[in-house]
């Protein structure tokens, strides 16, 4: 008897209907997940990590909207009417999600220009970070502090981004004052001799040595050498103590600030008189 | 030849000083304890193998291969670098158009332990400084190295550490050409040694054509006038294949 009722209710009327979307809802959980799981093994290879993760999104969320076309369908709703109220109804979202739809159009153009990918370490005005993941509304970092940091996409794509990362060596720009009473040449064989000898700085691009002007007290010297991206600090740590050592090693004399003292206060009147 | 296999008995040691290099090898129940340390001349001669007792090595860097039970051999050999050479020479070359010469330079290798036919480790036997070559942007990470660029095969000295490169250039351009630096692509050359136990790669083949100064580089197995290919000692970690061959066309800059 009971049997007979539910094999009636499921064949014939709401209950065929409700059996219906259930197993359209069904198939089209499977059909996203299988989709999703199909994209990311055949495209694995071919596109980046950020590329991967947004096409995977596109065809789940796809599938979703099409399962959901469906499932109302069957369940005998008006899709042109209620089209019709969407648009109605995507104005008004419009205008109250602009920051959301700006990150949104921000996020797509960073994916298509990939100022950076996932594992580089970039720098957004005073916040630097490791690339955790790259989504639509935001990338997330994390510092070198281990803090985890959400940055809006609309507010990097307006920020000037440096990719630390992004190339094999990087320069060290060491800025020194020594005194005025130092050869400078000599400072500049002490340098390079600090260069050669250390083993994190790279032969080629050869060390700069630039005398950059006179300071207050003393000639202000930048010394650039290069080093490889993997253990550059502690390159910049080692090449400062080796630099520190050569200078004492050479007697050459870091200018330190200096200020005159006078007690013949009639003697400095004159001075500036005259 | 002074590699090959090292066997020792329980608790045994094993010194070996090869140039700049000193490592010895503690043979322990379970593993095997390597201590290694490297001096600052890349041209000591200094030559000790398989001396029979554990030295102490000043600032050595101290690594222990384990296993389940220790093996009562593991085999040392000659490896080619893992990374090209940028070669200087210590005073420029000027090679005159229509001319060919060959240049004999030689390279620090490494040292390979393995056991059973599985990589345990490498030991560079010198420090070898990095440099950069090509472009800022898409270069090349290189060890510099210098060479005398010896034309004299008889002249160049002995060392047995450091394994010898034949580099053939050849001058078809219609001007004299200033030889001051080159890319050695040491990971593609094969390791030979002749019946003395002296160590030497594939050669380099440089053709310089004209008219815009092309360079055309090929790797030339096998043997030399002065080298004759007794034993094969390493295969080349990689090959040059046709996109590395355009990239060397900057073999010279």
């Amino acid at each position: 008897m009971s049997l007979d009722l539910i094999r009636e209710f499921l064949t014939t009327g709401s209950g065929a209907v409700i059996l219906r979307s259930l197993v359209i809802l069904l198939l089209g959980l499977i059909l996203a997940r299988a989709g999703g799981a199909l994209v990311g093994n055949v495209m694995a290879r071919r596109m980046s990590a950020q590329g991967l993760f947004l096409l995977r999104r596109v065809v789940v969320y796809g599938i979703w909207i099409l399962t959901a076309i469906s499932i109302m369908r069957e369940l005998g709703f008006k899709l042109h009417a209620l089209l019709g109220a969407a648009g109605v109804l995507t104005v008004a979202i419009g205008f109250a999600s602009q920051t959301s739809a700006s990150n949104l159009i921000s996020g797509l153009f960073l994916v298509a220009e990939q100022p950076f990918r996932i594992g580089d370490t970039i720098r957004i005005g005073d916040l630097t970070g490791e690339v955790l993941t790259i989504d639509l509304l935001s990338v997330k970092l994390r510092t070198p502090d281990n803090l985890f940091v959400r940055v809006p996409n609309e507010s990097i794509i307006k920020s000037n981004v440096t990719t630390i990362t992004r190339f094999p060596i990087r320069r060290h720009d060491l800025k020194l004052r020594v005194s005025f009473q130092e050869d400078l040449p000599m400072v500049r064989d002490c340098l390079m001799r600090v260069a050669a000898e250390n083993p994190g700085c790279l032969a080629e691009p050869l060390p700069l040595f630039i005398v950059q002007g006179f300071g207050d007290s003393g000639v202000d010297i930048q010394f650039s050498t290069w080093a490889r991206r993997e253990g550059f600090f502690e390159f910049r740590n080692s090449i400062a103590g080796d630099v520190l050592a050569a200078f004492r090693k050479d007697g050459i004399e870091v200018a330190l600030p200096q200020l005159r003292l006078s007690d013949d206060v009639a003697a400095d009147v004159d001075a500036i008189k005259a | 030849m002074w590699w090959g296999d090292i066997a020792l008995a329980p608790d045994a040691a094993t010194f070996w000083h090869i140039g700049p290099l000193q490592f010895s090898l503690q043979r322990r129940p379970r593993s095997w304890n390597l201590e290694h340390a490297r001096s600052r001349d890349s041209e000591s001669m200094d030559f000790e193998i398989g001396v029979p007792e554990l030295r102490e090595i000043p600032n050595a860097t101290s690594l222990r291969l384990q296993f389940t039970n220790s093996p009562d051999s593991l085999k040392l050999k000659p490896a080619s670098s893992d990374r090209p050479f940028v070669i200087r020479t210590e005073a420029p070359v000027l090679l005159a158009a229509g001319q060919e010469v060959c240049f004999y330079v030689s390279t620090v290798m490494r040292l390979a332990l393995s056991h059973g036919g599985t990589l345990l480790t490498e030991i560079p036997i010198f420090d070898l400084k990095d440099t950069w070559f090509g472009a800022i942007i898409d270069g090349e990470l290189c060890y510099a190295s210098t060479t005398s660029a010896r034309a004299d095969f008889s002249a160049l000295p002995v060392r047995p550490y450091r394994p010898v490169t034949p580099v053939t250039v050849i001058n078809n351009t219609s001007k004299s050409l200033l030889l001051d630096k080159f890319k050695l692509p040491a990971p593609s050359l094969s390791l030979y040694s002749n019946a003395a136990g002296r160590l030497f790669t594939d050669g380099v083949h440089v053709v310089f054509r004209a008219p815009q100064n092309d360079v055309e580089v090929s790797v030339t197995r096998g043997t030399n006038e002065h080298l004759s290919r007794d034993i094969d000692v390493a295969p080349p970690r990689q090959l040059i294949n046709r996109l590395q061959t355009f990239t060397m066309g900057s073999f010279f800059k």
